[in-house]
């Protein structure tokens, strides 16, 4: 150990460091803002049993629901269960750990509790039990797919049975979603051919939807909500930057003040299954995760958007897939999709949903970086009215409504551009 | 069987994508099956000009294999675009070992994989 630089000794772990990293600013930001808001521990535990019992159906924001207070607390608690399962699986940390690891963290704020995930993962153990395999097989799919567990909790007030039944039934429902997705993940992936980043969105969507119509047949139906936090608490736009500037930094520090392989991130056209962190080193995927979350952070600033639970968590969701196909190259022109497409239609930039589909069009920056960014525009675009749409198809019951979006607009546009400009493409070459 | 057959096929599709793209005219692929394992012996040729290319077939093929990738992904492989090398990546984290000669302008790949039975 003596002799052994900061860098050499963290070698290897660099981004469980980053985890950590997270976790404890969580912890400070529960602090703040508890202290912000005068809350006592009591107050918090108050709210973090408001968040377990409530509909956390889309759109269900725990800033406006509990305050800031308790909603660190839950994504605190969150991100502590993820971590220790990683752990405990002995998982590798690459791109896609971080992926699943922010994207639990950002949900963490609309959606998810610590509660309403765990029938989920027990369906995934004991789906890896059955194919007697460890659970760190299936636990991308298992942490992915607790994107439904709103239709855990949703299950307990739309029963009709008394509280108990309704529980048991819920709980079933939430181990048979983590039994049946591992399978489901893996053939929806081929068939949005890797250009859709959020796959298990897809899939998971694909379930919701035929799990609310079995539902609808029994005259049970779950409705949408929508409990937003319209506020832009500067404390919050000043954290998010200062994290992305301190994992940059941090980034910058582990490439030896090097940035040319944030260039080399920037030549991939992103499509599953590039995993940055493998192909071109942790320090520079962490420079391209902080400039990815900057771009998302900047785009609400500048189109006058709130700081809203949902849309933090979208900024840490973008945030973590840019360890896994996102890079600001072929993220910028879905984004600017989204945004032109409010000159066209009903939907202003701030409208709740439209913020949320510009943060969310990371999933499709493959098709920007595999076609071009004329294309990554009109991806964008598609996916911006798309996504005003789906969330109906399930009682807002999929959390990653924007996933399952972007699954349909890169199966419906890549086998056109794969025809038209492949060929334009190859006839150049010739 | 977790679809091992179908995702040694597809190994063997990817390879054969990749060197298509860099200019391979002439592939040959042979695959043994004895004691839980698969072997696939792969050969193929390249063009001169695409020889830089081949730093990410022995940077990718040998990354450790990690099997929460192979189980959501690995109908991706095969499914390879020209010029893009992040299904070969895939083909690395699905198996378990692999060797790289290259000599007078072809490749020879020899990768192992054990195949997991319930």
């Amino acid at each position: 150990m003596e002799g052994k630089t900061f860098r050499e000794r963290i070698e290897g772990r660099e981004l469980k460091l980053v985890c950590s990293f997270s976790m404890a600013l969580l912890f400070l930001a529960s602090a703040v803002s508890m202290a912000e808001e005068g809350r006592s521990l009591g107050e918090v535990a108050k709210g973090l049993w408001v968040i377990v019992v409530s509909r956390d159906t889309l759109i269900t924001d725990y800033f406006e629901l509990v305050g800031y207070g308790a909603a660190f607390v839950n994504a605190f608690l969150i991100t502590v269960l993820v971590y220790w399962l990683l752990r405990r699986e002995k998982m590798k940390f690459t791109g896609l750990t971080m992926a699943a690891f922010f994207i639990n963290i950002g949900y963490a704020f609309w959606g998810k509790n610590p509660v309403n995930i765990l029938p989920i993962l027990l369906g995934s153990y004991l789906y890896a039990k059955l194919h007697r395999a460890r659970l760190g097989r299936y636990i991308y799919t298992a942490l992915f797919g607790t994107c439904l567990s709103p239709l855990v909790t949703e299950m307990v007030f739309m029963l009709p049975f008394v509280w108990g039944v309704n529980l048991l039934i819920a709980v079933a429902t939430g181990i048979l979603i983590g039994f049946v997705l591992p399978s489901l993940s893996m053939h929806t992936a081929s068939m949005h051919m890797g250009y859709n980043l959020f796959n298990v969105g897809f899939s998971g969507g694909i379930l919701a939807f035929v799990l609310v119509c079995v539902l609808k047949a029994f005259g049970i139906e779950s409705e949408s909500v929508m409990i937003w936090k319209a506020a832009s608490p500067l404390w919050i736009v000043i954290g998010l930057y200062a994290s992305f500037l301190l994992i940059f930094l941090y980034g910058l520090y582990l490439e030896r003040g090097d940035v040319r392989n944030v260039l080399k991130i920037w030549q991939h056209p992103g499509r599953a299954v590039t995993d940055f962190v493998l192909m071109e080193g942790a320090g520079s995927t962490l420079m391209n995760m902080a400039l990815v979350g900057a771009v998302c952070t900047s785009y609400i600033c500048l189109v006058g958007g709130d700081f809203s639970g949902p849309v933090v968590g979208a900024i840490l969701t973008a945030f973590g897939f840019a360890a896994f196909g996102a890079h600001v190259r072929n993220y910028v022109p879905v984004l600017a999709g989204v945004f032109l497409s409010t000159f066209l239609t009903r939907f202003e930039p701030t409208t709740p949903g439209m913020q949320l589909a510009g943060i969310f069009a990371v999933g499709l920056s493959p098709v920007a970086g595999q076609f071009g960014p004329i294309p990554g525009m009109l991806a964008g675009m598609l996916h911006s009215v798309i996504v005003m749409c789906t969330a109906q198809m399930y009682g807002g019951l999929n959390l990653y409504n924007n996933g399952f979006s972007a699954g349909w607009v890169a199966i419906i546009m890549v086998p056109a551009l794969e025809s038209f400009i492949r060929d334009a493409r190859s006839r150049k070459g010739r | 069987m977790l679809h091992e057959e179908r995702k040694i096929s597809k190994i063997a599709e990817e390879l054969t994508v990749y060197f298509l793209a860099i200019g391979a005219d002439h592939i040959s692929s042979e695959i043994k099956i004895e004691d839980g394992q698969a072997t696939i012996h792969f050969r193929a040729n390249y063009r001169p000009e695409y020889e830089e290319r081949l730093e990410d077939v022995e940077k990718y093929l040998k990354e450790q294999k990690d099997d929460g990738v192979e189980d959501i992904y690995w109908e991706l492989a095969g499914s390879g675009d020209p010029g893009e090398s992040s299904q070969l990546l895939l083909v690395g984290l699905m198996i378990d070992k692999a060797e790289i000669e290259i000599q007078d302008g072809a490749v020879k790949l020899t990768l192992s994989k054990k195949l997991y039975r319930k």
